[in-house]
């Protein structure tokens, strides 16, 4: 029985298979990949200039506020007092430098928010 | 309409390396190629293994799509059926074991058909005319569910023992093993009977 085992079970006759398998599994598939194509059909690249603004705006904010420290030769005082005639400013910036400051924060806004402007 | 098992081994290797390379570079079409090679090779392992035609059917259409869903796992070195063979065998393990109950009724005595679950021998037995082989359907059908998935892979689908072990999730000793007391239960009813 032994060394006969495999010859006997190999001629057992094999079943012809559905004829609508074949069908059915292109079917699926298909289903399958048209559902994995659609997450990729948004580009990303839409927002790529409006992330290079708020970067850009984030640098040039901080880059402004330093800049105005280091004119003025002195460490930003954040523990001092807020109110009263002796307190310390936490900027040093002429009007022209606070104006570039306004438009900095105004762009790092601005692509902040590009995405959701977008969608609405 | 049937045909006995051919020798182990891929039909056509380098047409499944071109259609698997094809389905690689997204041309999803050529997978039909694919299965048309090894849906009568698949659906009868199915069928052998769950004893139910429906099953069997789903089952091998499951194990198809899985693949094709994992082809980039595949390596096209190796021969894709063991690989096929190894996702059917795993999806139909689960099916087996939500199907517990006929499970059960399986390892019982083999020495009166009686004792083969009323529909388990059906799937095939309107193919076979030799008595011979219709009584040796029944045995392996009889055979508890890790022994008769062990024979079907090393005899009938020729796939190695070290095959077989992937397919199943076993070591080789534990394939061996289940070849051994198949054999030993198949030799008591074959034994008997034709002496």
């Amino acid at each position: 029985m032994n060394e006969d085992l495999p010859t006997l079970l190999t001629a057992l006759p094999e079943p012809e298979a559905p004829a609508t398998l074949s069908a059915a599994v292109m079917a699926r598939i298909r289903r399958e990949s048209e559902a994995v194509e659609v997450p990729r059909a948004e580009p990303l690249r839409r927002d790529r200039p409006w992330w290079a603004l708020t970067t850009i705006g984030a640098m040039a904010a901080c880059a402004i506020v330093a800049a105005g420290w280091w004119a003025a030769g002195m460490a930003p005082d954040y523990l001092g007092a807020r109110i009263g005639p002796g307190r310390a400013p936490l900027t040093w910036l002429d009007t022209s430098m606070t104006g570039a400051l306004a438009l900095a924060l105004l762009g790092y806004l601005a692509g902040l928010f590009a995405p959701a402007r977008q969608r609405t | 309409m049937t045909a006995t098992l051919a020798a182990s081994g891929d039909p056509d290797a380098a047409s499944v390396r071109e259609a698997v390379a094809a389905v690689r570079r997204s041309d999803v079409d050529a997978y039909a190629r694919i299965v048309s090679l090894y849906q009568r090779r698949l659906f009868g392992l199915m069928l052998m293994m769950t004893r139910d035609a429906a099953a069997a059917e789903e089952l091998a259409q499951d194990a198809f799509v899985r693949a094709f869903l994992h082809l980039k796992a595949y390596d096209s070195a190796r021969p894709f059926y063991p690989w096929l063979s190894t996702i059917a065998v795993r999806l139909t393990q689960n099916w087996l074991v939500r199907h517990t109950r006929h499970v059960r009724r399986e390892g019982e005595a083999l020495s009166e058909e009686s004792d083969v679950p009323a529909g388990a021998a059906d799937a095939l037995d309107g193919l076979l005319t030799d008595e011979r082989d219709r009584r040796l359907w029944r045995a392996v059908a009889a055979l508890p569910s890790g022994e008769r998935t062990a024979v079907l892979l090393h005899y009938r689908q020729g796939l190695s023992v070290a095959e077989a072990a992937d397919a199943v999730g076993v070591s080789e000793g534990t394939i061996k093993t289940l070849l051994f007391r198949a054999r030993r239960r198949l030799r008591a009813l074959f034994g008997d009977q034709d002496e």
